[in-house]
């Protein structure tokens, strides 16, 4: 009987978590509880190197593009919402390996903004690491 | 007169040579065992409006009219079917891991709020593929829902 009562903490615990999932995530809260509490996205410093000097002319405050600027501010990564933040990294993720970005017509007029292969690895990774995170 | 007849005749053999230089629009697939319709994530009313709106480009069974291969309309479908294709592909949806999927599905409700698709220059020729605004909620509302679904996977 007495190790009964040591499972129940377990018992309740699954019960628990198969009602959390009958939950339909519905609004922004039940969102954000479908992603882990990734303290903050950290850029360590080879990652931040090429970011400042291939990504950062159009896609910061400085940014006379406002497209670009829609589309991603490094700056403010942290400022979103962890759905966000995982979109952010996806299509970060997405427009490297499609050779989207940087863009052609940018690349062209400065051609020493091209990514070289271990850059767009490097880059590539560190966005990947952080979506997997978001996703846990 | 003169002159323009050879303009003209200059312009024609342009056009012909064209026909057999003009690369074609991407060719579609038979099997598509990852399509988003097939694998049941859209059905009824929806798959509809997705075939109908969507498909045409964002997807790899594009319906063709006898037109699209005539250059030079062709390389104007080609550019918009490639890029299309590339951005989107509901024919390889199951490629697509779960963020990228969730990511699609926002993205699909943002073009349709802001009114980017289907592409004004594909509806003028397909007034079909327009979508009132009954359509594009029930596309909205089914979007969202798929999000849900694929967030619980």
């Amino acid at each position: 009987m007495k190790q009964f009562w040591m499972f129940s903490p377990l018992v309740f615990g699954v019960l628990f978590f198969l009602g959390q999932n009958d939950l339909p995530a519905t609004g922004q809260h039940e969102q954000e509880q479908f992603f882990s509490q990734l303290d903050s996205i950290q850029f360590p410093a080879k990652v931040k190197a090429i970011i400042d000097a291939k990504c950062y002319d159009c896609h910061s405050d400085k940014g006379e593009d406002e497209e670009a600027k829609e589309e991603l501010l490094w700056d403010n990564l942290n400022k979103l919402s962890k759905m966000d933040q995982l979109f952010s990294m996806d299509a970060i993720i997405e427009s490297i390996e499609d050779g989207e970005m940087p863009p052609e017509d940018h690349i062209k007029k400065h051609p020493k903004d091209a990514l070289s292969k271990e850059e767009a690895k490097l880059l590539i990774e560190w966005a990947d690491a952080i979506a997997s995170k978001l996703m846990e | 007169m003169k002159v323009l007849k050879i303009i003209g005749g200059l312009l024609l053999a342009a056009l012909i040579i064209a026909q057999f230089v003009a690369p074609k629009p991407p060719a579609n697939l038979e099997e598509n065992p990852g399509d988003l319709i097939e694998n049941g994530l859209a059905d009824g009313q929806v798959a509809q409006l997705l075939k109908n709106s969507c498909y045409d480009c964002h997807s790899n069974q594009v319906n063709y009219p006898w037109y699209s291969n005539v250059a030079p309309i062709s390389l104007l479908v080609r550019h918009d079917v490639l890029e299309g294709k590339e951005e989107l592909n509901f024919s390889e949806w199951q490629d697509y891991d779960k963020r990228r999927k969730l990511r699609k599905l926002k993205e699909v409700g943002e073009v349709l709020e802001e009114d980017e698709m289907p592409l004004g220059i594909y509806t003028i020729i397909h007034q079909g593929a327009k979508l009132s605004e009954a359509d594009k909620a029930l596309l909205t509302e089914w979007s969202e829902d798929l999000m849900k679904r694929t967030m619980a996977e």
